[in-house]
Parts: structure tokens; C-alpha cells; sequence
């Protein structure tokens, strides 16, 4: 059973985010432990610290970021390409050694059992912590262990630490929510991470931003450094989301512009000083924006050592904030996207500057990016609706070419393996051998199949879908019993013209991406060879027994064993609907019988 | 009175569209008064201006009744249609004023029979005077006044058609003027409240659009009706709006249009639900699809602002130019320079000798026919193109030890640099080094940008042609440009044959900058300059603009909502010409121009590839299927040609649409790869051309039936051309790849030489004149030991 999304998120309220901000603000002082946990009758808090230096966080290379380990952090990926997470490889350590060496599973695990809620905390850097370790519980014990159980993370001034598959993975796993970062307007740790290691600032101010020994100057380039750099960031996405004519943007990042690969993730709320207001964003695109907009210096007479200086000092207020103004997270006062732009683009000025004077006093470009985010959004969904018609729907329209659609293709398919089933062959030699009308026109339906499926395919890759489209379940449904039924036939077809490579090396990525949108969606393993390849396998094998390239006789032997071990787990498994799948008899008695 | 008037009519125009495009509604609009002319368009032309009141409502036609030119083009099956409002006057001071075109055509054909056979020229001092000192008078009657008689002849004989137009155009006038547009608007906003206030009350019980799809109670389908009419009423309203709006783009400010807009943004977001739920409970499917064209309003971006914030705040250009500052020379050289994250930079350097020599205007545009040195740009595609004698001369003295260093960094990145002439050299070592990695035929090779700093245009547009065909060479030139440097729009006059390309940053002392990439705009801004800079010819140094541009990121922009319309396109492009300071542009130019680029670019990445991959795999699994059935019937090529069986040609005809198909698709794909090679990886082109050698070996032969059926002769020679290419590109693909086939032991499954039956067909001929042909024994018994001829053609055809 499916763990119902909304009941393991962590609804907040304000004595809730203020027992966590004072909490984080303990840890962060604390000299010796790395959490500390508070408990309350119904809800556990953990509060994360992290006493590291500035310098720390580029351990690997100028922005420090490293590969998410695929065991601790299933989810952090894109799953048709199994491309990885890159995260912050500091913060990914420090996660990992308390993991391993402190209390902290075992409080959880002590707290799920008497069944309390669970909130993660930390200020600053020891937000990043309580970030990592949210997603790791998210994935371990509500994906995995499929425990209900309401989570949520709350942090301040936390700098950013995943890569933007960290972001498509939190959009399209809905877990956005369960993050609530607070940034003070012009905070620059949160911003920090979007430019390189810099030695400007950091030679002499070792230590951690909390006790800031720094003069105008070094602030004044830490600070420029910092915006300049984000403005790359941001311009660069905002330039992709604008369906751009010019590539020379690309040419210049694939090689000679180095840029910050961290993206936001989860709702910002962003406070505002004068006057006190908050402005809660979800979209992760409008967030980045926002980063950098809010971060520019209001005019040409502002001073900017002075402004840099204020940037540092902001990531000290978060406390002096919370007993003036109450940080507070008013569900009503949230901003989404559409009603965002619906502010910015209304002719009542009053009424938005009333409503937010920051996002009123944004430059005109800023509101265009805005803007471009919504569009961009609009054309993803447009794209997934136009996908739904060729899933769902019949086009009785006879010049199009596309009036075969998915399921009535795969519905073809059994009727095609019963008039075999006359041949006395199965549908794969049948198919193989290619001899009756009836084979012919079931190769044109498997183009067909194949047409519409790198098109879907092709959309993901360009990422020109929502971010949620990979787990929508009708769609892994569908294309889990397209796989099952059409990929023998691939299979056959490549082995008639043998072109002399394994199939298994030019697998299509149709049935790739859909293999693994399966295995993700039912939490399993990710596997090369599944029930609707094995086939090819058996081919591989029968070829080197016929003529041994590469195998002895009794690796093949071996390996014939595994598969055939692998078909029966295959064959007893409830969640594989038998007829769908092709269990390759007559191939697998003939190698059988050519290795006795 | 002067034929030349025509001309004012058409300078009133331009004023008027030049009116239009500035989007102001205060800007006062001109009149214009002709005398005599004859008529100058047709309805379409009327048509056009009558669209737009404004214009339609400034001319003014003065006619005498004895002007034999006026009535020129108004003989009675003309094609010529008047517009405006025209004044008829008689010698005597009679005069009578038309405007609808019905009246006028009629009016103007009795005086031309009238005037028939003269041709003088018309003076209208008198008749003006003698029209004005009418007025002291107290006319007749109300008809005696209308006494210009002929004409009266004229109305007469369809008076009563002419009034009822009239009375038409008064009554349409009038509803027209009845304040409506701001009663309209009002009683939309009406509606819409209704329909806001029907969303929400609907909220509690599951949305408004349930409860309007699922309407069941009585007080529900009440509630349901009321809101009906309103949503009838917005939608009529909103369909013409758009589609009005649609034919005129532009014709009210920026303001109006933001406040229509938003209206139409409300209503979009309330109504649609609503006609989708009607939509879908029709037992209507696919309404996306479907969607009524008044809601799609579609909103474009400027990327380019974007890009040029982008560029502004990178390392890369400054590093390039500092790496051209530390050349000291004072001839012409060049010199590698590694940057500080490790990537090398060409820089080039020209001679400020030469420089001086340039900007004496000594050196002229040379055509790619003549220098040799340049036979690295390809004229495949463009047969020719002109550059500057500078960049050639200065490219020979630099010799040869430079390509030599070109292909030492070929496996690295690279940036390739120089400012002024300099950039000359840049840009020909950037295009000598990109060809160099075509022929290497390797995707993975990393490809060089070049950065020029005030170059002058180098080229014509055969050269920006040759460039922009390949992508991937376009997109590596990036050019800055001072706005005050007057060597950079020394090539740049109006008249000038020289032509950008690759993108274009230009920036200002105080930090501004635009980044443009179609070559009109980059031209338009260049030509600015040159007026501004003329009579300067210093060389510019970019460090401080460089650093002041970067500087910038750290401050807001421009806040004012008035900027804000809703068209963040066109808002995009006034922002960027704002920022360098160039007022003159023609902004509905450059966004045309704009708009058309984001839809092919559109169109271009739309899923067709691949869509079009898997078309030709199925049409090529009909041609084989069609090839495999006919095996037992001696064969696929006699049954093609000799088919006479009522099913046979049946069957014909289903593959004929595939070869067709499939021919066309191969032409396009042969001649693409012939202009320009090696484009993709060898591993790509392996997989196409395996494609294509199918398609050969399969489609040919049936050409070939087709030409013999014809009764020509020698199809060898008349061989389309890319059946020869694919042929000579696989023969030459088998050569280069390593792992050659092992020799075959069976039949093919199709016969490798595809022109195999035009040799039989040839052979037969000779055979039927009483020859003997051993040259074709000799060449099938070849192929047959080869096994390169597939087992379905048996001897007997032969014989």
C-alpha cells in the first residue's frame, strides 16, 4: 500500500517553529554534541549543529559538491537515466558519521515507536545537516518502510546543498513540503553556495560566521563575490525557462564558465525587515530568482561595504527576529506562483505594496524571470496533457498517423500470441521467423509503439515535463505492460537481422526508462535484466555455444542456471501479471538441451 | 494638382504605422489632403486602412468634377477602391462630401465618362475659392445645392440602394460611438463578478467546477442558469476582442494594453474551467486540443536579457581580454596565455600600423575565390562569399607555424581572442580549428569560443550564411562592442554589405549592455553607433567598461511598473536598447523578427526526429514485406513491374506510398549530409547509413522497374544522385571501419549491388537485338561468388 502523502507531513505552528529555532540556536552553541533532541509529549525535535568552518565546504573542488550514495538516498536521482544527486560533500560526511556514530538512529527509531511526530532543525550550516537528514528519513522509513509518520524540517540561514536533481527529486517524490526554510531577506549564507571557493574572505576569518571578526573590506569582496556569481546562476536558469533562441549560453557553460550546481529545494519563506513582512515561495525556480533579486543593492547610492556588512550580520538576526516579529508561517499568507504573478502583474499598486513591499519594489526583470517560471511550468503541464491523449484517449481523426494509441497496440499483442499458439510456435519465434501477414503487421505495431514511446522518452530527457511524470502511476502501469508484452519482440527483431552485438548493450531506452520507472515506483532494486529481457540474455548464451567467444562452457553453463532460477522467482511473483509477460520456453528447453 | 500626390497618401501611412509602433496614444496623428488624385489601391489596401479609424479618418480627398486625372482609374470594372472621405466640387462652388466607397466609385465613374478623351491638367485655385464664397451665400434648396448635375444623374439611377447604405453606416456609427466600449467593459466586469462570486460560493461544496459540471438540485441549476448568460456574454465579447486584437496587434499604448489584458487574464482563469466542464459533459473528448483560440494567449520572452546578464557576470571575458593586454608587440602576433582556472587562452594582436592603414579605408571586401588561405570555410551550401582584405592579409603573415598550434589544443578548450583587427585573426583561427575538428569526426572534441573585442564586420552575408548553417560554429563566436568605439562600427555605414554574426554584447561606460543575436538588430544598433562615433578613430581599451558592466550586477535595475506591460518580448528588447542607449530602432522589427526565431526554434526541437526515425522504419517494413510475399512469385521486381492481377496492383499502390515516402525522406537526408559532413560522430553516421543502405538496396530496384517500364534506356547514367552518394559513402564507410565483415557464407538477404536489375534490364535489350552481352555473365557470376546476390533471383529471369 501506498503511504498517503499528506498524512506524514508536519503541519507547523508558531510554537512549534519557535521551540525549534531556540533549540537550533542551543545546538549551534553547544561545544560537544552534534544533536540535540528535545521531547515533547507528541512531537520529537532534532536539533542539528555543525561546527564546521567556511572553508569546509569545498573539500571537493571549488563548489565542494559530490555524488549522493545511491544505498542511504534511493530517491535522489533521476530515474530513467539513473543520473545521481551531487550534494555537498562536507555535509553529506558530517551526515554520514552521525549516522554511524551518534544516538540519533536510534532516537528515531525510539521516537517512531512511541509514535511521535518528528521535526528536524538547524541553524545555519547544521540546517544543511537536518536537510540531508530529512531525505534520508523520508526515503528509509516512509518510502521503504512505508511507516506513517509526520516529518518535517524547519531551518534558518541554511545554505544551499543539493544539486538541481536534488530539487526534481524532492518536487517529484511531493516532498517539498515537508521543508520550511526561514532566509532573512539579505542573509548571505543562504546564498553563499552559489559562488565558488573564495580566498578573498576566508584567509583571515577562519572561523564560523557567528562571531564575524571581519572589517568593510573583507566583507565588501566576500559579499561581491557572492552576488556577482549568483547572478550567473540566475540568469543562466532564468535564460533556459525563456525558450531561447541563442546557444552560445550553452556553448560557454559546457566548458569555460564555471557555475554553482546548488539549487533551492522545499518552501523558502523569506523575511523582510522594513517592513516586517514574509513572503513563502515554493516553486524552486522562482526561489532561486528570488535569492539573487533580493540581494541587490537597492540604488547606486548605498553604500556597499556597509550593505555587504548587513548581508553578514542578517545571518546573526534569526533569534532578534523571532522575539520581535515571531517567526511564523501563516498558511494563508502563502504566495504561490500563479497568485505571485497575479500581484506583480495587477495595475493596483496600493494593494501589492500593501501585500509585499519587497516583491513590489522587484526590478522589472526580476518580474519577467517570475514570469518565465510560470510560463515554463504552464508548457510542462501542457506537454504531460498532450501526453495524456495518446495515453488515454482514441483520435478517430484518419489523417493522423497517431490513431493507434498504447493500450489498444498492447491489447493486440495476446490475441497475436494465441494465433501462434495455431503455429505451433511461440510469438517470439513466430515473430522471429517472420513469415505470415500477421507477423508483418504486428512489427508495424511495435514501430508504432515504438514512435509514440520515444517521443514520451525523449520528453523526459529534455526534462519538458513535470517533475512529477515519472512516478504518475498510470503511466508506469502502462508502460511497465508495453514493456512486458512488446519487448520480446524487440528482442526477436534484433536477433533476426543479428547485427552482431548483444541486444543488451543497444537496449532501446523506451524499455530502459520504463524498467526503471517499475523498479522505482515498487521501491526495488535497479536491475539489468528483468522478465521482459531475459530473453536476450538466452540469446547471447546460445551464441557463444554455438561459437565461444568469450565464455567457457561452463560459465555459460552457469549463467543459464541463474537465469533459469531468476524466471521461476519471476513466475511466483503476485505483482507479475503472468500473461503479460513472455517466459520463453521453447528458447530456454533449446539451450538447455545444447548444454546437456 | 499633381499625380505625385499618390506619394503623400503613402508618407501618411508610414507616419501612421511609425505612429502605431511607438504604442503612445498621446502622439497626435497627421492629415492628409490630395487634390485631384486619381485612386491609388485596391480593396485591400482600403480594407487595411479602414481597420484602423485612426488612419482611416485622416485623409481627405479633394475632386473637381472637370478633373479628367482624378477620375483616371475609375473606369466602371476597375479594381481600384477609394478610402477617406473625398470632396466633390463643381466650378460654381457646388460640393458635396462622401464617404462611403460605394457612393464615391459611383460618383467618379460618371465624371470620368464625363471627362472622357481629356487629359489636362487640373488647376484647383479657382475651385477652392469658388467653393468658399459659396458659403456667403444661402443655397437654393436642399436639393438645388446638390447641383452638380451629372452626378445627380448618377445617384439617381440607385439612390435608394445608396440610401440604405447610408442609413446603414449611420446606424453602425452610431453604435459604434453609444459609449460603448467603457459601457461594454463595465458590464464584463459585471459578469465576471457574477462569476467570481459563483467560484467562490461554489467553493465549500467541492469546487465550482463540479458543482457547475454535476449541477443537479433545483436551486443548483438555478444558480447554474444565471451564471450561463454571463458566461455566454464574456465569452462573445472576449472571442471578438482576441480576434480583433489578433488582426491589430499594437494599436492602442502599452498601458491600455496591460489593463485589457489583465481583464483578459481574469476571465481566462474563471470562465475556462466552466466551458471545459460543458465541454466534457458533451461526451467531448480532448479539449486541449480543441481550446478555442481566445484563449490562448501566449506570452514570450526576451532571452536575451538574460543572456546578456548572463555574459555580463561571467570570468571568461575578462580573462580573455586581460590575456590580449599582456601582449607588448607592435607587430602583428599572437600568444598563448593560461588562465587562473586553468583553461588556455589564443590571444591575437594586430599591429596598430596596420590598424591605421584599415581605418584609412585602404582595404575593401575580396571575395573567398580568390585567397586560397581560406579554403577552410566551407561554400558548400553558399557558393561564394566576400571578406575584408584586412582579415586575409593579416591571416597569410601569421604563416603556418599557427595552424600547427591550432591542432596542439585541439583536444582542449580553448578561447580564442582578439580586440579590434585582431579579432580578424580570432575569428579565422576559430573557423580554421572548427573545421579541423569536423574532419576528426570525433563528437567528443571539445570546440573553441572565440571573443573579439570591437571587431569590425568581417564579412558579407555569404560568410554569415556559411557560419550560421552549422550550429555549432555559430553559437562560438561571441563579439563585445563599446559603444563608443569607432573602430568596432567602422564597417557599419547604411549602405554597407557587411554582415554580423555569432552574438553580440555591447555596453556602455556606465555599465549598460544588451546582448542581441539576429543580425538585423546587432546591424541597426552598429549603424547607431557609427553616426555617433564618425569622425573618432582612436582604438578603445575595455578594462574599465569591462569592469564597470560587472559592476553592475550588484545594483537593482529599473523598478517602474510602467515598463511592465504585459509583452515581457517587446519589453525585453526596449529594456536592452535602453540600457546601450539607442533610441532609433525599430522595436516591431526587431520583435517580428523575434517572435519568428522562437517559433522556428520551436518548431525545430519539436519531437519530429524521432517521430520521423520510427515513419521511415515502417515504411520500410511494408517495402520488405511487400519484397518477402513476392518471393514465391518469381520475385519482387517482375511483380512490381509486369503487375497486371487486379490485387497485385492493389498491392502495388499500398507501397507505392511508402516509396514515395521513403524516396523523399532519403533525397533530404543525401542532400543535408552532402552540404555539410561529418557533422555527427562515426558511430552516428554508421547507424544512418545502415539505414540508408536498406533503403537502397530495397527502393532502387523498384525505381529501376519503373524507368525500364518507361522504355528508357541506361539507367546507369541517369542515376539519381543519391542513390550514388549513399553508395559511394557506404563503399567508402566499409573501407575506413576496421572490423571488416567476415566473408559471407549464405545468401544475402538482399542483393548488394542495387543497380543489379538495371544490368539485367541491359542485358536483356542486348540480348533481344541478337547480341551477346559476356560482360554481364562475367559481372553476375561475380556477384554470385561473392553471395553478394540474395537467393531470390534465380537464373531463369536471365535467360
Amino acid at each position: 500500500m501506498e503511504v498517503d502523502r499528506e498524512s506524514v507531513k508536519l503541519s507547523l505552528d508558531n510554537e512549534l517553529i519557535k521551540t525549534a529555532c531556540n533549540l537550533s540556536m542551543e545546538a549551534h552553541r553547544s561545544q560537544h554534541d552534534d544533536v540535540v533532541t528535545s521531547s515533547m509529549p507528541s512531537v520529537a525535535i532534532f536539533a542539528f549543529k555543525s561546527s564546521m568552518k567556511v572553508d569546509g565546504m569545498y573539500n571537493d573542488g571549488p563548489f565542494g559538491e559530490t555524488n549522493v550514495d545511491l544505498q542511504l538516498f534511493p530517491s535522489l536521482q533521476r530515474i530513467g537515466e539513473g543520473q545521481l544527486a551531487k550534494v555537498n560533500g562536507s555535509i553529506l560526511h558530517i551526515f554520514k558519521n552521525l549516522l554511524t556514530d551518534s544516538c540519533f538512529k536510534s532516537e528515531v527509531e525510539k521516537a517512531i515507536k512511541e509514535e511521535k511526530k518528528i521535526l528536524l532543525t538547524g541553524y545555519s550550516f547544521g540546517g544543511a545537516v537536518a536537510s540531508l537528514a530529512t531525505m534520508w528519513m523520508l526515503d528509509e522509513y516512509i518510502r521503504k518502510q512505508k511507516i506513517r509518520l509526520p516529518i518535517g524540517c524547519v531551518t534558518f540561514g541554511c545554505p544551499l546543498i543539493g544539486d538541481r536533481i536534488v530539487t526534481h527529486a524532492v518536487q517529484r517524490e511531493k516532498w517539498s513540503g515537508h521543508f520550511t526554510h526561514f532566509v532573512m531577506e539579505r542573509d548571505i549564507v543562504p546564498r553563499m553556495m552559489l559562488a565558488p571557493k573564495t580566498s578573498n574572505f576566508l584567509k583571515k576569518n577562519t572561523r564560523t560566521h557567528h562571531d564575524l571578526l571581519v572589517d568593510e573590506d573583507q566583507a565588501e569582496g566576500f559579499f561581491e563575490n557572492v552576488l556577482i556569481n549568483a547572478s550567473t546562476v540566475a540568469s543562466h536558469d532564468a535564460f533556459d525557462l525563456m525558450e531561447p533562441t541563442n546557444s552560445i549560453k550553452e556553448t560557454l557553460s559546457a566548458e569555460f564558465v564555471k557555475f554553482s550546481p546548488y539549487r533551492p529545494f522545499g518552501a523558502y519563506v523569506f523575511c523582510t525587515r522594513k517592513p516586517r513582512q514574509q513572503l513563502v515561495v515554493e516553486n524552486p525556480n522562482a526561489v532561486l530568482q528570488l535569492l539573487f533579486y533580493l540581494l541587490q543593492l537597492p540604488n547606486k547610492d548605498q553604500n556597499l561595504a556597509q550593505f555587504a556588512l548587513e548581508s553578514l550580520t542578517q545571518h546573526l538576526s534569526y533569534e532578534e527576529e523571532l522575539n520581535i516579529n515571531g517567526l511564523q508561517l501563516d498558511i494563508n499568507k502563502m504566495v504561490y506562483l500563479k497568485h505571485l504573478n497575479k500581484h506583480l502583474l495587477t495595475t493596483d499598486g496600493d494593494k501589492v505594496r500593501n501585500s509585499n513591499k519587497a516583491l513590489f519594489e522587484l526590478t522589472a526583470d526580476a518580474k519577467w524571470c517570475l514570469l518565465a517560471v510560470e510560463e515554463a511550468e504552464k508548457r510542462k503541464e501542457k506537454n504531460m496533457d498532450q501526453l495524456k491523449k495518446y495515453m488515454r484517449y482514441y483520435k478517430s481523426s484518419k489523417i493522423n498517423d497517431m490513431t493507434k494509441i498504447i493500450e489498444d497496440l498492447c491489447d493486440k499483442i495476446p490475441k497475436y500470441k494465441e494465433k501462434c499458439g495455431d503455429r505451433e510456435l511461440d510469438y517470439y519465434e513466430a515473430f522471429k521467423l517472420n513469415n505470415e501477414q500477421q507477423d508483418f503487421e504486428v512489427n508495424v505495431d511495435r514501430l508504432e509503439q515504438a514512435k509514440i514511446w520515444d517521443v514520451i522518452i525523449e520528453m523526459v530527457r529534455r526534462q519538458e515535463l513535470p517533475d512529477e511524470f515519472e512516478v504518475w502511476d498510470e503511466l508506469v502501469a502502462l508502460g511497465t505492460r508495453f514493456r512486458r508484452l512488446y519487448e520480446p519482440l524487440d528482442i526477436a527483431n534484433y536477433y533476426r537481422h543479428s547485427k552482431g552485438d548483444s541486444y543488451m548493450d543497444n537496449r532501446p531506452k523506451r524499455y530502459k526508462f520504463t524498467q526503471r520507472w517499475h523498479e522505482h515506483a515498487s521501491v526495488m532494486g535497479f536491475e539489468v535484466v528483468s522478465e521482459s529481457n531475459f530473453v536476450a540474455v538466452v540469446e547471447d548464451l546460445m551464441k557463444e555455444v554455438i561459437t565461444p567467444t568469450k565464455k567457457t562452457f561452463e560459465e555459460v553453463k552457469k549463467d543459464y542456471e541463474c537465469i533459469e532460477n531468476k524466471v521461476k522467482t519471476w513466475k511466483y511473483d503476485e505483482k507479475i501479471t503472468n500473461e503479460d509477460v513472455f517466459w520463453g520456453e521453447f528458447i530456454l528447453a533449446k539451450l538447455k538441451e545444447k548444454l546437456a | 494638382m499633381n499625380i505625385d500626390e499618390a506619394v503623400t497618401i503613402l508618407s501618411t501611412l508610414r507616419l501612421h504605422h511609425a505612429i502605431d509602433e511607438k504604442e503612445s496614444v498621446g502622439i497626435k496623428r497627421p492629415i492628409c489632403i490630395t487634390f485631384g488624385s486619381p485612386l491609388v489601391g485596391d480593396g485591400g489596401l482600403r480594407q487595411a486602412i479602414a481597420q484602423r479609424p485612426q488612419w482611416e479618418s485622416s485623409f481627405l480627398n479633394v475632386v473637381a468634377k472637370n478633373d479628367p486625372v482624378a477620375c483616371y482609374n475609375s473606369s466602371s470594372n476597375t479594381t481600384f477602391k477609394p478610402f477617406g472621405t473625398f470632396i466633390f466640387c463643381t466650378e460654381s462652388g457646388g460640393h458635396a462630401a462622401f464617404d462611403d466607397e460605394h457612393s464615391i466609385l459611383q460618383v467618379l465613374n460618371a465624371m470620368k465618362s464625363l471627362n472622357a478623351g481629356e487629359s489636362h491638367v487640373y488647376d484647383y485655385t479657382n475651385i477652392l475659392s469658388s467653393m468658399r464664397r459659396k458659403v456667403l451665400y444661402h443655397g437654393d434648396s436642399e436639393l438645388g445645392e446638390f447641383n452638380l448635375n451629372p452626378l445627380r444623374a448618377g445617384i439617381t439611377l440607385r439612390l435608394r440602394e445608396m440610401e440604405e447604405k447610408q442609413i446603414k453606416m449611420i446606424r453602425k456609427k452610431k453604435m459604434k460611438n453609444a459609449y460603448d466600449a467603457s459601457k461594454k467593459l463595465n458590464e464584463m466586469k459585471i459578469s465576471l463578478t457574477y462569476m467570481e462570486w459563483y467560484m467562490k460560493t461554489s467553493r465549500e461544496k467541492g469546487g465550482y467546477y463540479d458543482s457547475y459540471k454535476n449541477a443537479i438540485g433545483k436551486f443548483e441549476l438555478e444558480k447554474k442558469n444565471t451564471i450561463i448568460k454571463h458566461q455566454r456574454r464574456l465569452n462573445q465579447y472576449w472571442k471578438k476582442f482576441v480576434e480583433e486584437k489578433d488582426i491589430m496587434p499594437q494599436k492602442e499604448g502599452a498601458k491600455l494594453r496591460k489593463r485589457w489584458l489583465y481583464g483578459g487574464t481574469n476571465y481566462r482563469r474563471i470562465v475556462e474551467p466552466l466551458d471545459i466542464a460543458d465541454y466534457y459533459k458533451k461526451g467531448k473528448r480532448n479539449y486541449i486540443d480543441n481550446r478555442p483560440n481566445h484563449y490562448k494567449l501566449r506570452i514570450m520572452f526576451s532571452s536575451e536579457v538574460e543572456l546578456g546578464k548572463f555574459l555580463r557576470s561571467v570570468d571568461v571575458i575578462p580573462e580573455a581580454y586581460q590575456a590580449i593586454s599582456e601582449i607588448n608587440s607592435t607587430v602583428s602576433t599572437y600568444k598563448i596565455h593560461t588562465t587562473r582556472f586553468g583553461i588556455n587562452v589564443l590571444a591575437f594582436k594586430c599591429s596598430p600600423d596596420f590598424t591605421t592603414r584599415f581605418l584609412e579605408g585602404k582595404l575593401d571586401l575580396v571575395s573567398s575565390e580568390k585567397p586560397h588561405v581560406l579554403d577552410f570555410i566551407p561554400t558548400k551550401v553558399i557558393s561564394s562569399f566576400s571578406i575584408n582584405k584586412a582579415a586575409v592579409e593579416l591571416f597569410q603573415d601569421l604563416g603556418e607555424n599557427l595552424k600547427e598550434l591550432e591542432n596542439k589544443h585541439i583536444n582542449n578548450s580553448l578561447i580564442i581572442t582578439g580586440s579590434g583587427l585582431g579579432g580578424y585573426l580570432a575569428i579565422l583561427s576559430t573557423l580554421r580549428l572548427h573545421h579541423a575538428i569536423d574532419e576528426k569526426e570525433s563528437v567528443s572534441i571539445k570546440r573553441p569560443i572565440c571573443i573579439t573585442f570591437g571587431s569590425p564586420l568581417v564579412g558579407d552575408a555569404g560568410l554569415r550564411q556559411a557560419i550560421a548553417q552549422r550550429p555549432q560554429w555559430e553559437s562560438s563566436f561571441l563579439n563585445v562592442v563599446a559603444k563608443n568605439d569607432p573602430v568596432a562600427c567602422y564597417n557599419s555605414s547604411s549602405n554597407t554589405t557587411f554582415e554580423p554574426f555569432g552574438t553580440f554584447l555591447f555596453c556602455t561606460e556606465l555599465g549598460g549592455h544588451a546582448a542581441f543575436d539576429d543580425e538585423h538588430s546587432i546591424l541597426q544598433v552598429l549603424k547607431a553607433m557609427k553616426s555617433l562615433n564618425a569622425g573618432e578613430s582612436h582604438v578603445y581599451d575595455y578594462t574599465n567598461i569591462l569592469s564597470s558592466m560587472r559592476r553592475k550586477v550588484l545594483y537593482r535595475g529599473d523598478s517602474e511598473l510602467g515598463e511592465f506591460n504585459l509583452n515581457p518580448l517587446r519589453a525585453g528588447i526596449a529594456l536592452r536598447l535602453r540600457e546601450i542607449g539607442v533610441s532609433n530602432a525599430e522595436i516591431g522589427i526587431m520583435e517580428e523578427k523575434q517572435i519568428k526565431m522562437i517559433k522556428d526554434m520551436k518548431r525545430k526541437n519539436a519531437y519530429d526526429d524521432s517521430k520521423k526515425l520510427n515513419d521511415m522504419k515502417i515504411s520500410l517494413t511494408y517495402m520488405e514485406w511487400y519484397m518477402k510475399a513476392r518471393r514465391e512469385e518469381g520475385g519482387y521486381y517482375d511483380s512490381y513491374k509486369n503487375a497486371i492481377s487486379k490485387e497485385e496492383l492493389e498491392k502495388k499502390n499500398t507501397i507505392i506510398i511508402h516509396q514515395r515516402r521513403l524516396n523523399k525522406h532519403w533525397e533530404k537526408v543525401v542532400e543535408e549530409k552532402d552540404k555539410m559532413p561529418q557533422k555527427e560522430g562515426a558511430k552516428l553516421r554508421k547507424r544512418w547509413l545502415y539505414g540508408g543502405t536498406n533503403y537502397r538496396r530495397i527502393i532502387e530496384p523498384l525505381d529501376i522497374a519503373d524507368y525500364y517500364k518507361k522504355g528508357k534506356r541506361n539507367y546507369i547514367n541517369n542515376r539519381p544522385n543519391h542513390y550514388k552518394l549513399l553508395e559511394k559513402w557506404s563503399i567508402e564507410d566499409n573501407k575506413s571501419s576496421k572490423t571488416s565483415e567476415l566473408k559471407r557464407n549464405k545468401a544475402a538477404s538482399l542483393t548488394e549491388d542495387s543497380c543489379f536489375w538495371a544490368h539485367v534490364e541491359e542485358a536483356l535489350i542486348v540480348l533481344e537485338n541478337g547480341g551477346s552481352d559476356d560482360k554481364f555473365e562475367d559481372y553476375v557470376m561475380g556477384l554470385i561468388e561473392n553471395y553478394a546476390v540474395s537467393a531470390m533471383f534465380s537464373w531463369r529471369e536471365v535467360v
